[in-house]
């Protein structure tokens, strides 16, 4: 691991910290589920409310989750040609992803933003529900999750440089090495 | 640039990013937002955003953490090995008869799982190990493992069928309903072709010598490992055959009730439950990103027009009904050696399902076909999830990953012949869902 990377480890940790508790929620989700069941059939009393916060939860579970899922490599590829390069290759072809995947993550983290702050401006709400939640709590959070994963997706991409330079550095010692 | 041209250059980026290692998920987004700038403007982009916001309003996916996450209890609470230590008893004596186990606990841990990892890994981890000790032919034993792994996305609850049904438009529970039958076909004919090789060479699956014979007693107490797991089934499924429970709040009551079957058994540690939270969010986000990329890509070449255009080339080609049929169910197998099926049910939606209907098929036996294509790709390389798993848990001094490849060929055959078989005789998975009516 390269010296840079090592300093922003706390980004990793940050993510890990927030996983850990926002997977919490998917426990919690099971059990407000089961509330709403015991209170349909046990009482006749639906809850209004159940139905909007679940989805709002599962939502803040995999925006919050975002970055550590790219922590840990938790997202499918296919990896039959990436897997037949050395560390040196792989790098490389990270890196050409790293950049077009920071692109992508900077529009989203923008126009994330932008949709929270004209929610939170106009204290929007969800009209199709009798509970009528506030939206702007959960837009926020989308916009904190796309920052998470901006962060994670900005370490791996500082990694995946140092490799490359510290494998280049190395290339010319060894050459110099080799005329002296 | 006609419509042709862009599509055609949208899908070849999408491949030359996917050969690049990228993940599937953002090689989907960064297409998508490209093409987004390049035709409509960087104007266009807030659609990314309310896309990506849309998706916290979906009730019906919701479903897809609480299975996940009642898979991941059943797993930390050792009911897989309870369930071995039961057919072990039972049929260890005949020949072939722990392989025939195997595939049964893994339709009954289909049956409480939303995919095929928790039921390929844990019996990976107990069944091989337990088979190759026996001296059961290798092929046979990480063939069936693989094979009844994969029966996971086919026997409800099945995170699959989820989202088919939410970008199909047709009802998660009828969906659900429909695998049943075939998912007991399929795994009924691998247990067939088991025994049936096992009868001819019994060299295959060695019997269980008779000094180890359970005695009877022994025999009924391990039936005790049944009783939780079927009433935890029947819980999740009959409350959505009786209408009781959407499928949502079926998978609440399923991921409840496996914490307290992981109660029953002491397992349920504080240590357990966080890393069963864990990697449950970790697998549902990943799923959640392929949804929300592969919903921008489809929104972008659904906005250019090319499913329109797409259906026309097709229908106006003067192929039969069966022709265009099968076409499409090849389509399926080869794109399930690229993508995950969650990427391929959105991509093709909104072609495949106009072309469907109009037809005159039925788009939840389309979709039971749809599966256990996506079942054939989970055997099939470079994309087969099973493939990965098998290789993680057989050490290769036993196997080498040719050999994982050609163990599962029989049984990607039997696939086939069951695929097949529903397609001849539609009502295998019709007869169910009409019956909720």
């Amino acid at each position: 691991m390269g010296k840079l990377q090592n300093k922003f480890e706390w980004i990793t940790r940050l993510n890990t910290r927030v996983a850990g508790v926002i997977s919490i929620t998917i426990p919690i989700l099971a059990l407000l589920i089961m509330y709403e069941i015991i209170m349909r059939y046990g009482f006749g009393r639906p809850t209004t409310w159940v139905h909007d916060i679940s989805q709002f939860l599962f939502g803040a579970g995999y925006m919050l989750g975002a970055g550590y899922t790219l922590a840990v490599d938790g997202h499918a590829n296919m990896d039959m040609f990436y897997s037949r390069f050395k560390k040196k290759g792989r790098a490389v072809l990270d890196i050409i992803s790293g950049i077009l995947f920071q692109f992508y993550v900077i529009i989203l983290t923008w126009k994330c933003g932008l949709i929270a702050w004209d929610s939170v401006k106009y204290r929007e709400v969800l009209t199709q529900s009798a509970f009528e939640p506030p939206l702007y709590p959960i837009k926020i959070i989308l916009f904190i999750g796309c920052i998470l994963l901006l962060l994670q997706g900005l370490l791996k991409l500082l990694g995946d440089i140092e490799t490359v330079l510290s494998s280049f550095s190395n290339h010319i010692n060894n050459s110099e090495e080799r005329v002296a | 640039m006609s419509i042709g041209v862009i599509t055609l250059l949208l899908f070849s980026s999408l491949i030359v990013l996917l050969i690049t290692g990228m993940p599937l998920a953002f090689c989907l987004s960064v297409v998508s937002v490209i093409a987004t700038i390049f035709l409509w403007g960087p104007e266009a982009l807030f659609q990314i955003a309310s896309t990506t916001f849309g998706y916290t309003l979906n009730i019906i996916l919701v479903a897809v953490p609480l299975f996940v996450f009642m898979a991941n209890v059943l797993m930390k609470s050792d009911i897989a090995d309870e369930l071995y230590e039961t057919f072990y008893h039972w049929s260890g004596r005949m020949s072939g008869g722990l392989a025939i186990g195997t595939v049964v606990i893994c339709g009954i841990f289909a049956a409480m799982s939303g995919l095929s990892g928790a039921a390929t890994v844990s019996m990976g981890l107990i069944a091989i190990p337990s088979m190759l000790k026996r001296n059961y032919d290798k092929h046979l034993a990480v063939g069936c493992v693989a094979a009844g792994g994969a029966l996971g996305i086919l026997i409800p609850p099945s995170v699959v069928m989820i989202i088919y049904a939410v970008f199909c438009g047709v009802s998660v529970g009828k969906l659900f309903l429909a695998g049943i039958v075939p998912g007991l076909l399929l795994a009924g004919l691998f247990v067939l072709y088991i025994g049936v090789r096992c009868a001819l060479n019994p060299k295959l699956g060695p019997a269980v010598p008779k000094e180890e014979a359970a005695t009877w007693s022994e025999k009924m107490s391990s039936l005790k490992a049944i009783i939780l797991p079927c009433l935890l089934i029947i819980a999740v499924i009959g409350s959505i055959f009786f209408g009781v429970a959407t499928p949502t709040e079926a998978a609440a009551i399923g991921a409840t009730g496996s914490l307290v079957c992981a109660a029953i058994k002491k397992k349920l540690t504080w240590k357990a439950f966080k890393e069963a939270s864990l990697s449950t969010l970790v697998l549902s986000t990943m799923l959640m990103w392929i949804v929300i990329g592969a919903s921008c890509f489809a929104s972008v070449y659904t906005a250019l027009g090319a499913p329109d255009m797409l259906n026309s080339i097709i229908m106006d080609a003067g192929l039969g009904k069966w022709t265009i049929l099968i076409i499409l169910q090849l389509s399926y197998f080869i794109l399930g050696m690229l993508m995950d099926p969650t990427g391929i049910v959105m991509l093709t939606t909104p072609v495949y399902i106009p072309i469907i209907t109009s037809l005159g098929f039925d788009p939840v036996w389309f979709g039971i076909l749809f599966i256990i294509n996506m079942e054939m790709g989970y055997l099939t390389p470079p994309f087969g999830y099973n493939l990965f798993y098998m290789r993680s848990v057989v050490p290769t001094s036993v196997m080498k990953m040719k050999e994982i490849y050609i163990s599962v060929f029989p049984f990607i055959t039997i696939q086939a012949i069951c695929l097949i078989l529903i397609i001849l005789f539609p009502e295998i998975a019709l007869w169910l869902p009409n019956l909720m009516k």
